[in-house]
């Protein structure tokens, strides 16, 4: 392959992977002051307009930290952990799909894709709770392993009723089987599913026991400082932005514009590109919102409370899901 | 595809019958009906299996396997072994505090495993129903958590089975990348002329003899069945090697058929090592279910001496040993599980004295059971050793009849001190579990010891109508 | 050289390096991390012979599933006993010696395999590339095989992994009434 036809895969790359720090960095902003605004305070609004230049300032500010290490650490998997942590986050922008034609890699097995790469995120977590030779990060790191892999079997039987109705692994596929009608409206237990099932993969309240401050310290990122964790930091929140992408690709029409087919045909392509892309944007914008209004409104959960809800109830209720699903799919 | 399916129904029958033990299990957790579920399906496979036992086996999944004739005998082998397993576990289980619901669901699930290996033409399928019955049997083995010796034997099966596994899946891959095939009924046309093969038919050996306990590759069994509840050892001792023995056949006998000259003498050696070392080592036992399972490891090598002759003749008397063997087999592990009464589940020799003064049926149906694995005229045991040996010397391997026979006359010396041993004037304490049913199967194995014995010609017959004369394809 | 031909050496080289580091690591955690990326590895020479389908369940299953547990299961049992996890190397010679025959042996027969002249190989060799159906997806074409003639051998298998589940619940619970002495409750 020459390197000429690689070239606009690279732009929209580097333009992807941009999108992705930004909306991540913001995510964090926007979390402080929704989070206040939730709680009747004003939040962040000191560092630029409205507080807008805070993340700048955090980076800035991690980046001048002492990077410490215990003692008795694992120094290899200490330093690696981290960064398994967010390449694993980045890694899934691959396939998907920011507007009809525009995705980096249209791979047959995408949403396979999707869901192998979001079960490497565990690593991150295990092997920084192990490395750091500290009960309270080894604690968070086994609990986070155990939740994550608990989880994915119900995440992953959701996602193959999508897979059922769109007839297709790949996400654009299953993005223009949503032309008519989207998942979420036909498959809405699915969408439940897989929403719960994503605040439990991103480690997100009510599912952040790998990190319970109470009972954890900070969970596996006791032990880390600095960049180092920076990075988790950054992880934990592109995760968040991507499992809202994927939520819209998968149940919300991706880039599919409401109502786009009244008036969509008759705009040049490059305005119909750019209506798609605030399109999903638009969308993953709201699910990051959800996900930061569901984390200061509900509490956590116990830890078989949280066992019991991913083995008893979700699991078989996926696989129900599954069959009717497919039951519909036949019948109709 | 629905019509195969039919076809399948013995098999089914045990799935839907495994299935619904953990489901009633748990609803009522170790009730009292499960062994009786358990029966039930066993019995009607069983009649099924019966059914078709006098027609021609039938291709079924386009080739992938085959049922009636061949698979029909051995599974009906394989269920009588099945049945007398859980008539036992239901009389021995309960005594060590382990009547678990979960045991009758692992024996059949295993016993569809092994039915699965005996009818099937593919290796992956054989490679599947192996795996299957292997890790039924690795939790029944260690089925006493509390007790180290049971861990120490699963553990030991589980990591030496897992180890086979290895070589049955390295040989595959071998035996796949120079034929482009898994399928036994095509092997033959296709068989490469390069080292390579033959590699991955050595690997494929290597885990089927470690399978059936064959010499070199025996280590594990003793242990085992030391650690195992006496009941499953003697489901492992009979029913396992049963069914590897008969997918070992149809590789060797079918998918290698044409090139017998290839491995027939390494079986050979293989089943005169089994024979040596096995009785040989028996005569230094203490322990009663150690002797049996090296006898147990004796056994396969005369077995072997049937599928070493590499004729049609030999083929059947291997299929008739198996029977005879295991009706044997299991009726002395059936009275070794009645009468064991330690707490650490060990039976050494000399708790057997005065066993036949207290009981003198149990005790001569022992000695039936004994001297049918001798080799003694009127019984199974010795037509069984009949059939194979008058094969291996048409084959002309008359050394390998040699060693079989001296082997049986040393193996009668620690057979017959167990015989005699039951009737020493001693106190004996009373029979600590015991049963109709587990009393009826004993009856049961030492009649079909005896007919075998007086009446060979029928099955020996039915048995040689599953191979060609040219001991190639089976029909 | 292609990019295809670097890449498969370099998948190669990742697969066997990492299954060294695996056998040769002392520490148990390091062993697994090895083995994740000799998992990795074989994706990757999946991926590369045109297996997608089997490249993204390696990783699936193996590397987001497996290798995880097995993680697991070592943090569980050592580090919170309090001994570092460890592996020592028994029957040194007696390995030594068996695994270096194999190899030798192994390496011996592969390498005069001659695979192009097996015939089977050599009949695939002689399709015609232009006439053949290009090679798509596999996803399609291996679910119509799995739930077509190998329907069989896919519930097999689902059997098999029942009954492993069966009894590893049986093995790991919590004793009730079972004959010796019952284990203390941690909770």
């Amino acid at each position: 392959m020459a390197f000429e036809s690689l070239q606009p895969k690279l732009l929209l790359l580097a333009a992807a992977l941009l999108a992705l720090f930004t909306m991540a960095a913001y995510t964090v902003y926007f979390e402080r002051r929704i989070s206040a605004w939730i709680q009747n305070r004003i939040g962040p609004n000191r560092v630029g307009p409205f507080g807008l230049l805070q993340p700048l300032a955090d980076v800035l500010k991690l980046l001048f930290k002492e990077d410490i290490a215990p003692a008795a650490a694992d120094r290899l998997l200490h330093r690696l952990a981290p960064m398994i942590s967010v390449t694993a986050a980045v890694a899934t922008i691959g396939v998907l799909p920011f507007a009809h034609n525009l995705i980096l890699a249209d791979v047959n097995i995408g949403i396979l894709y999707i869901l192998a790469i979001t079960s490497l995120n565990v690593y991150g977590i295990t092997l920084s709770g192990w490395a750091s030779n500290s009960k309270y990060a080894l604690l968070g790191g086994l609990r986070s392993s155990a939740q994550l892999i608990s989880y994915e079997i119900a995440m992953g039987l959701a996602v193959l009723s999508v897979v059922v109705q769109s007839e297709s692994l790949m996400t654009s596929q299953i993005v223009e089987a949503q032309a008519e009608i989207w998942n979420v409206l036909r498959n809405p237990l699915g969408f439940l599913i897989f929403l719960i099932t994503a605040f439990a993969e991103t480690n997100r309240l009510p599912f952040d026991l790998p990190e319970a401050e109470q009972e954890l310290v900070a969970g596996y990122h006791t032990e880390y400082s600095s960049m180092k964790f920076g990075m988790f930091y950054v992880a934990e929140y592109m995760n968040v932005v991507l499992s809202s992408a994927v939520i819209t690709t998968l149940f919300f029409g991706g880039y599919l514009v409401p109502f786009g087919h009244l008036f969509m045909s008759d705009l040049p392509a490059w305005a119909r590109t750019g209506l798609e892309v605030l399109s999903f944007f638009g969308k993953t914008g709201f699910f990051v919102f959800v996900f930061i209004w569901v984390r200061w409104t509900i509490p956590r959960f116990k830890y078989n409370q949280l066992m019991r809800l991913g083995w008893v109830y979700l699991f078989p209720l996926a696989v129900l899901n599954l069959v009717l699903v497919a039951l519909a799919r036949m019948l109709f | 595809m629905w019509l195969d399916t039919l076809a399948l129904m013995p098999v089914l029958l045990l799935v839907v019958a495994g299935l619904l033990i953990i489901v009633l299990d748990s609803l009522d957790n170790d009730s009292p009906v499960l062994p009786w579920v358990a029966l039930l399906g066993l019995l009607g496979a069983l009649v099924l299996e019966l059914n078709r036992l006098g027609g021609g086996g039938r291709f079924l999944f386009e080739g992938l396997l085959r049922v009636g004739g061949f698979s029909a005998y051995v599974n009906a082998v394989l269920l009588l072994g099945g049945i007398a397993t859980v008539i036992f576990c239901r009389a021995y289980l309960p005594r060590i505090w382990h009547a678990h619901g979960e045991v009758y669901a692992l024996v059949l699930f295993a016993l569809v495993g092994m039915m699965v290996m005996a009818a099937s033409y593919d290796l992956v399928l054989t490679f599947l129903g192996l795996e299957t019955m292997s890790v039924a049997l690795y939790v029944l083995t260690g089925l006493a958590r509390e007790d180290v010796r049971a861990n120490e034997a699963a553990m030991k099966y589980f990591l030496l089975g897992a180890f086979a596994t290895g070589f049955v899946l390295y040989g595959l891959a071998f035996l796949y990348g120079t034929t482009g095939t898994t399928r036994l009924d095509l092997l033959p046309t296709r068989i490469p002329n390069t080292p390579l093969f033959w590699v991955g038919v050595g690997l494929l050996l290597v885990g089927f003899l470690f399978k059936i306990a064959a010499v070199p590759f025996h280590m594990w069994a003793p242990d085992a069945y030391q650690g195992a509840p006496t009941p499953i050892a003697g489901f492992m001792a009979t029913a396992s090697k049963a069914a590897a023995m008969s997918a070992l056949l149809l590789l060797l006998g079918h998918g290698l058929g044409l090139v017998r000259p290839q491995w027939a003498d390494v079986l050979a050696v293989v089943a005169a090592l089994s024979m040596i070392v096995g009785n040989g080592a028996a005569l230094m036992q203490g322990e009663v279910k150690r002797l049996l399972a090296y006898s147990g490891i004796a056994h396969v090598g005369y077995a072997l001496v049937g599928i070493a002759s590499a004729s049609a003749s030999g083929y059947a008397g291997a299929l008739f040993y198996l029977l005879a063997y295991a009706s044997a087999a299991l009726g002395a592990f059936g009275v070794a599980a009645l009468w064991e009464q330690r707490p650490d589940r060990q039976l050494p020799a000399e708790d057997l004295s005065g066993l036949g003064r207290r009981h003198p049926l149990l005790g001569a149906l022992w000695v039936l059971f004994l001297l049918s694995l001798v080799g003694f005229p009127p019984l199974a045991g010795f037509m069984a050793k009949y059939a194979v040996f008058a094969a291996a010397v048409q084959a002309g391997k008359i050394w390998l009849v040699l060693i079989g026979v001296i082997t049986s006359m040393i193996s009668a010396y620690y057979y017959l001190r167990l015989c005699v041993l039951i009737w020493r004037p001693v106190e004996a304490h009373p029979l600590p579990s015991s049963g109709q049913l587990a009393s009826g199967v004993l009856l049961l194995t030492s009649a079909l010891l005896l007919w075998l014995g007086l009446w060979p010609s029928g099955v020996l017959e039915l048995v040689g109508r599953f191979f060609e004369d040219s001991g190639l394809v089976l029909r | 050289m292609d990019y295809y031909r670097i890449a498969f050496y370099l998948f190669g080289a990742l697969t066997v390096l990492a299954a060294v580091v695996v056998v040769w690591s002392r520490n148990l955690i390091h062993a697994g991390m090895g083995l994740l990326l000799t998992l990795f590895g074989v994706a990757g020479l999946y991926a590369l012979a045109a297996a997608d389908f089997l490249a993204v369940v390696q990783i699936l299953v193996y590397v987001g599933g497996i290798v995880i547990l097995l993680l697991f299961g070592i943090m569980l049992t050592q580090r919170i006993a309090g001994r570092a996890p460890r592996t020592g190397v028994v029957n040194r010679t007696v390995g030594a010696l068996i695994a270096t025959g194999l190899f030798v042996l192994f390496v011996m027969v592969i390498f005069s395999a001659r695979f192009a002249e097996l015939p089977w190989i050599a009949q695939g060799r002689m399709i015609d590339r232009e006439s053949a159906p290009p090679v798509g997806s596999t996803v399609e074409r291996l679910g119509q095989l799995l739930v077509g003639p190998y329907l069989l051998l896919f519930e097999v298998a689902a059997l098999v992994l029942t009954v492993a589940l069966i009894g590893a619940a049986y093995l790991a619970r919590r004793s009730r009434q079972e004959g010796a002495r019952p284990r203390r409750m941690i909770s």
